[in-house]
């Protein structure tokens, strides 16, 4: 008679049940262990099939082997007008052609109606040539073969990548990142002129000791840089306001209207303020004035952006409670949306207004009075002395804006 | 169906309403029922069965697909959405998650339940008159919660957001009142709380009550009338006393057989 005593429960249920050691061992077993591994088993056959594409694709586009330049004579050209009001029509179509279909009502609403009838307008403008855009022109003279037999591979990588093979995505983002620094006159002899220029030297030694007689002239032009952002960055809020209640998909009255004003403001957004500022400057000249409208439409475009994601990430329950008692959009939007987004809203205010510090400096640039305007015109004289004590001046103020911001940001909850 | 008192309103008429979703899903079929003035009437059924999709059509917040609903004498059909939002003013709908707007103080969420009486202006600039926050207030004071007045509404607990919801539905001054599960997420205790504090209120202002609830107990206890929906039907529509057994285990079936609800394994 043995010690131990045999729970008969024990040995039969155990047995009964997944045997831990068994699973596991099962699972190392298996061909695709793939839980033990960090990064799965690696499917070897695309693996080398990656592997040759990005060695042809190198060869190809680094002139390893280089097929020569074939000589041609293609001219592309269309009618700009036509295809606008081409896509425009598409648009409208597109729009509210699938939503129709499902809800005959949709058609007769009111704001489909006039949506609809904006972009038949503008079509028809365009259509007519009041604004002519004009016919586009591109002529291929010489065709770089080696490149184009280069794309060939990376188009396959591409197809491989779009099927899930992570392989590929690895291959063609490091084959990306080598061809944006496949620029001539940037490498490492850059670097290793940061360190022996001569007339970098010479530069740093007339920085030092700072003209501190200079310190009055710059007082004034700072005070204008920041009021500069205060304008900017207000009248930038005023119009991003109603325009982002039209940009957020639960305030806006129709797709049409939120798709369009979404695409204007992506595209005022692409420009930088400089290059807006520097077009203001035929209308209003050279001054504060362009620099505070180059500033405004750029900040409007950012606020538009920022406020109507704030808007769209409200809780939707209360917006519901007040439908219920009788409110209209208006109101929902003014009792609902807008108490729950506030802080994000005014958050996203003050850090455009402290970004709008920044770069009214650069904007100063073409505007005489501002900081920057003095900073160009000592680089120019190379009075890099007075140059800095003026970027010690900026880096204070700029420091202490951004210090008062997160404390008033920090503040609003 | 018994009226409460003689000549007492019909403030509800509901004939033979459907309502089918979109994708197909009927999620009522064939409703018919009266709601009289005065009376404090209780919805019970499982989650799923209809109810808070009864209350919302109702409130006119989801569009009917076929039947009649007569709410104080108006055909809801008929209405345009801008008549919904005059109708919808005058019904205190309280929710089952509060549903308050939490950056808020108390008194300005129970002064929104006053924007359907205010222009759109004034709503704009949050200007509202002398009477209007002397209404909020009196609400306030009748839930007891004047003191959290100027309390912002996240900082409130459960039971107490819940009494601030059912200011902001009296303050409509309104003359239906649904509640759609308004104690689901509160515990035991407050659930009875807050309960009487409802049944209390409706009876002193004299205002029909419809309220959704999945707890039995709590509904017989203060219901003048239950009744019971399963799969969007009505299995059950009378006084509370008639209520058996086998009715409870209609209305509670599960679909799943393997599941069985409590009122099979009572005996009758």
């Amino acid at each position: 008679m043995s010690i131990e005593e045999k729970d008969p429960i024990e040995s039969v249920d155990i047995r009964k049940s997944v045997q831990k050691s068994d699973f596991l061992k099962e699972l190392a077993n298996k061909p695709e262990a793939v839980l033990l591994r960090p990064f799965g088993k690696p499917n070897w056959p695309v693996f080398g099939l990656v592997v040759a594409l990005s060695i042809v694709a190198i060869i190809f586009f680094a002139r390893i082997i280089n097929l020569g330049k074939l000589d041609l004579n293609w001219t592309i050209q269309f009618d700009v007008n036509l295809l606008t009001t081409l896509v425009i029509i598409i648009a409208g179509v597109v729009s509210v052609g699938p939503r129709a279909v499902k809800n005959p009502q949709v058609l007769r609403e009111q704001s489909t109606f006039w949506s609809l009838v904006v972009l038949a307008v503008v079509a028809v403008f365009i259509l007519l040539k009041i604004v002519d855009l004009g016919t586009f022109t591109y002529t291929i003279t010489k065709l770089d073969s080696s490149t184009l037999v280069a794309l060939i591979p990376i188009a396959a990588l591409l197809v491989l990548g779009w099927r899930g093979s992570k392989i590929s995505i690895t291959a063609l983002t490091l084959f990306f990142l080598w061809w944006g620094f496949n620029i001539i006159n940037f490498g490492f002899i850059t670097v290793t002129d940061l360190f022996t220029s001569e007339n970098g030297g010479r530069l740093l030694r007339s920085m030092t000791p700072p003209n501190w007689k200079y310190f009055t002239k710059v007082i004034d032009p700072m005070l204008l840089t920041i009021q500069t952002a205060v304008a900017a960055t207000v009248l930038g809020i005023i119009i991003a306001l109603p325009l982002s209640i039209l940009a957020a998909r639960n305030t806006s009255p129709h797709p049409i209207i939120y798709n369009v004003v979404r695409l204007l403001i992506n595209f005022i957004r692409a420009v930088p303020s400089l290059i807006w500022a520097l077009l203001f400057i035929p209308f209003v000249g050279l001054g504060p004035g362009a620099g505070i409208l180059g500033l405004a439409l750029h900040s409007v475009s950012v606020l538009t952006k920022l406020y109507s994601e704030a808007f769209e990430s409200v809780k939707p329950q209360p917006l519901e409670a007040l439908s219920a008692a009788g409110a209209n959009g208006l109101k929902r939007f003014r009792w609902g949306v807008f108490p729950q987004a506030f802080p994000l809203v005014a958050s996203y205010s003050i850090f455009n207004w402290e970004s709008n510090g920044r770069d009214s400096t650069v904007v100063a640039f073409v505007g005489g009075g501002g900081i920057g305007f003095l900073l160009q015109a000592n680089l120019s004289l190379l009075d890099y002395a007075n140059v800095t004590v003026m970027l010690i001046v900026l880096i204070l103020t700029v420091s202490m804006l951004d210090r008062f911001s997160d404390f008033v940001r920090s503040r609003i909850i | 169906m018994e009226k409460n008192s003689p000549g007492s309103q019909l403030m509800l008429e509901i004939k033979n309403l459907r309502k089918v979703y979109p994708n197909g899903y009927e999620a009522l079929s064939n409703i018919s029922f009266n709601l009289y003035g005065g009376e404090f009437v209780c919805i019970i059924g499982r989650s799923g069965a209809g109810k808070s999709t009864l209350l919302r059509c109702i409130n006119g917040l989801i569009p009917i697909t076929e039947g009649n609903l007569k709410v104080n004498g108006t055909e809801i059909t008929t209405l345009t959405d801008q008549e919904k939002l005059l109708l919808r003013r005058r019904i205190g709908f309280i929710f089952q998650e509060f549903n308050l707007v939490d950056r808020l103080t108390a008194l300005r969420n129970v002064l929104t339940g006053r924007l359907g009486y205010v222009d759109d202006f004034s709503a704009l600039l949050g200007i509202f008159g002398q009477e209007h926050r002397e209404k909020a207030l009196w609400c306030l004071q009748r839930v007891n919660m004047l003191h959290r007045a100027k309390s912002r509404a996240d900082r409130l607990s459960g039971g107490e957001k819940q009494r601030v919801a059912i200011a902001r539905a009296l303050a409509q001054e309104p003359f239906l009142l649904l509640a759609d599960e308004p104690v689901a997420s509160l515990d035991p205790e407050l659930t009875w709380g807050v309960m009487n504090d409802l049944k209390t209120i409706a009876k002193e202002e004299n205002v029909p009550t419809l309220v959704n609830i999945h707890d039995l107990e709590t509904a017989k206890f203060f219901a003048d009338r239950i009744i019971g929906i399963a799969k969007g039907r009505i299995l059950y529509d009378g006084p509370v006393k008639d209520l058996s057994n086998n009715v409870l285990r209609e209305i509670y079936r599960s679909d799943n057989p393997n599941l069985k609800s409590r009122y099979e394994l009572i005996a009758d």
